[in-house]
């Protein structure tokens, strides 16, 4: 009896030393707390805020002092920078969006992008001082940073794919400038892998905002959300208000079939993100220019999809010029590679290196005096814009 | 070029000095008118100038102000954001709004305007003693 005592008394020890380890626990299993807890104590003043987003950005055209003014900068805002390293390194990241509130819900992730540029500052320094290692641990902290902003909805999406962006500037400047041996380039590549491992995709999104719009799609919420979509639309045009009163006058019926009419154009829309670039940005621009058309010309069911559908091809163009750029480093690797191991840059591009996912194929590959670069065969149909990537040999 | 013409045929006899005299004298006074003329002129072509300004702003003046006594009407520039909260602002409708009207950049500027939103309000500190004052110790401060 008193062994059994015994016995129960260092089981219920062992559980009370486990729950308060769990309880006081660092860092917190939700990486969203101290991303938050970051932003609450991070406060650039907006001069040195716009100086670290162009320093982040092209790093090139800053003077001496002016480096050193930034590294005083970050310096003094250590701890932040630890904060946001521990809260990347930490798999789950919630950042509590309320999905039931439909287009109405708070995404409040605009201080993440300034965090990502005070890291992409401190890693542009350190990549200055010949710390490329520890530059490109925080280029890899970046990447997972993009990755936990990357919460279901497009503007999430696109916040995480513009820090992804910039750090992948950030690894090319390094790539560039770093001994380019084996050693090195396989480690990189190993990294890199790691981090394509943890899911980048905008498809989650363009589900989760179908939903968030469906939200308002029913009897009782319509109005609630005209009366946002007015809110935003201000100065109103005499077009749009019209529009809005049919939409408050439209009945449970009509309601329900402008509701099918959404269900059917976006899933015309996540077909088109499975596409190749060329044809699916065409199947977008029709199914938009159709809807479009049907209610011009008195299909009242397509009121709600031209209304509140995003911008759905500035999107399709960001993802994918997002997804070339990753492509772009991976292959610059393989080439980095083929130069420690041969002495020299190849003539011709290997077979079977990432493509650019604008055309399809693999990139345009020229060698220049410094280097070479890869250019995209595809442009960005939005813009005209023909991208490239250039890189420097040592 | 004519009064130097002018002077030499004129049937008055004079020496070549006094012409010279006579004729550089006029000149002189000539120039001088001229200049006086000139500097008129100038000093007429600031007023008017000065005119024309004052009643262009006078215009623009009318226009921007005038709308207050209710009689003219100027289209009214709505900055939407200055009537928005944080959270409003940081909406996923409005968001996406400012996406569709500006992209990315669009999308950034409106993040920026919520967070210096909520930086003033941080700004308004509480201190301890109002603090404690509110927890009802006000009297031991």
């Amino acid at each position: 009896m008193k062994t059994s005592n015994n016995y129960k008394m260092i089981l219920s020890m062992i559980v009370f030393f486990l729950m308060s380890a769990c309880v006081y626990a660092y860092p917190p299993d939700n990486a969203a707390v101290l991303y938050y807890k970051a932003a609450m104590l991070y406060a650039p003043d907006d001069k040195m805020e716009k100086v670290l987003s162009d320093f982040s950005n092209e790093a090139a055209d800053f003077s001496k002092a002016d480096v050193d003014r930034i590294r005083k900068f970050v310096n003094k805002n250590r701890s932040i920078i630890d904060t946001v390293l521990d809260a990347a390194e930490i798999k789950n990241c919630d950042w509590g969006l309320d999905y039931s509130e439909g287009l109405a819900m708070e995404i409040p992730l605009g201080s993440q992008r300034k965090l990502a540029c005070l890291v992409l500052a401190d890693a542009k320094i350190l990549a200055m001082d010949g710390n490329y290692e520890t530059a490109l641990n925080r280029c890899m902290s970046l990447y997972k940073i993009a990755r936990h902003m990357n919460d279901r909805v497009f503007v999430a999406y696109l916040m995480g794919a513009g820090v992804n962006g910039r750090t992948n500037s950030c690894v090319m400047q390094i790539m560039s400038d770093m001994p380019q041996d084996m050693q090195n380039l396989s480690r990189l590549k190993n990294r890199l892998a790691k981090v394509d491992s943890i899911s980048f995709s905008v498809k989650p999104a363009i589900i989760a905002e179908r939903d968030a719009m469906l939200i308002f799609m029913t009897p009782q919420r319509i109005s609630d959300g005209v009366t946002i979509l007015r809110r935003e639309d201000v100065p109103l045009s005499e077009e749009h208000k019209a529009v809005y009163e049919k939409i408050l006058s439209f009945d449970d019926v009509m309601i329900e079939r402008n509701r099918k009419y959404f269900e059917n154009f976006y899933t015309g829309v996540v077909d088109v993100f499975e596409m190749p670039y060329p044809q699916g940005y065409a199947s977008l621009a029709e199914l938009c220019e159709k809807a479009g058309k049907e209610m011009i010309e008195g299909n009242p069911d397509a009121t709600l999809t031209v209304v509140f559908r995003p911008a759905m091809g500035k999107i399709f163009s960001l993802a994918t010029h997002s997804q070339t750029h990753d492509n772009a480093i991976r292959t610059a690797i393989e080439l980095y590679m083929i130069k420690a191991q041969k002495g020299k840059l190849p003539d011709k591009l290997p077979a079977d290196l990432p493509a650019d996912c604008f055309s399809g194929k693999p990139f345009d590959y020229e060698k220049t005096a410094d280097g070479f670069i890869l250019r995209c065969q595809g442009k960005e149909i939005n813009t005209g814009k023909v991208y490239q990537y250039e890189f420097k040999v040592k | 070029m004519n009064i130097r013409r002018l002077i030499k045929n004129a049937k008055i006899r004079t020496s070549p000095d006094v012409n010279k005299a006579v004729l550089n004298d006029l000149i002189d006074t000539l120039d001088k008118s001229k200049n006086e003329r000139s500097a008129d002129m100038d000093v007429w072509k600031i007023i008017k100038f000065a005119a024309a300004a004052v009643i262009i702003i006078v215009i623009c003046f009318f226009f921007t102000h005038h709308s207050r006594n209710g009689r003219i009407e100027t289209p009214k520039v709505v900055r939407t954001s200055e009537s928005k909260s944080p959270a409003q602002l940081t909406s996923l409708v409005s968001l996406n709004m400012a996406f569709r009207r500006g992209g990315m950049e669009a999308v950034e500027k409106q993040f920026a305007e919520a967070d210096k939103k909520v930086r003033q309000s941080l700004k308004e500190r509480i201190t301890i003693e109002q603090l404690l004052c509110e927890l009802g110790e006000c009297e031991e401060i």
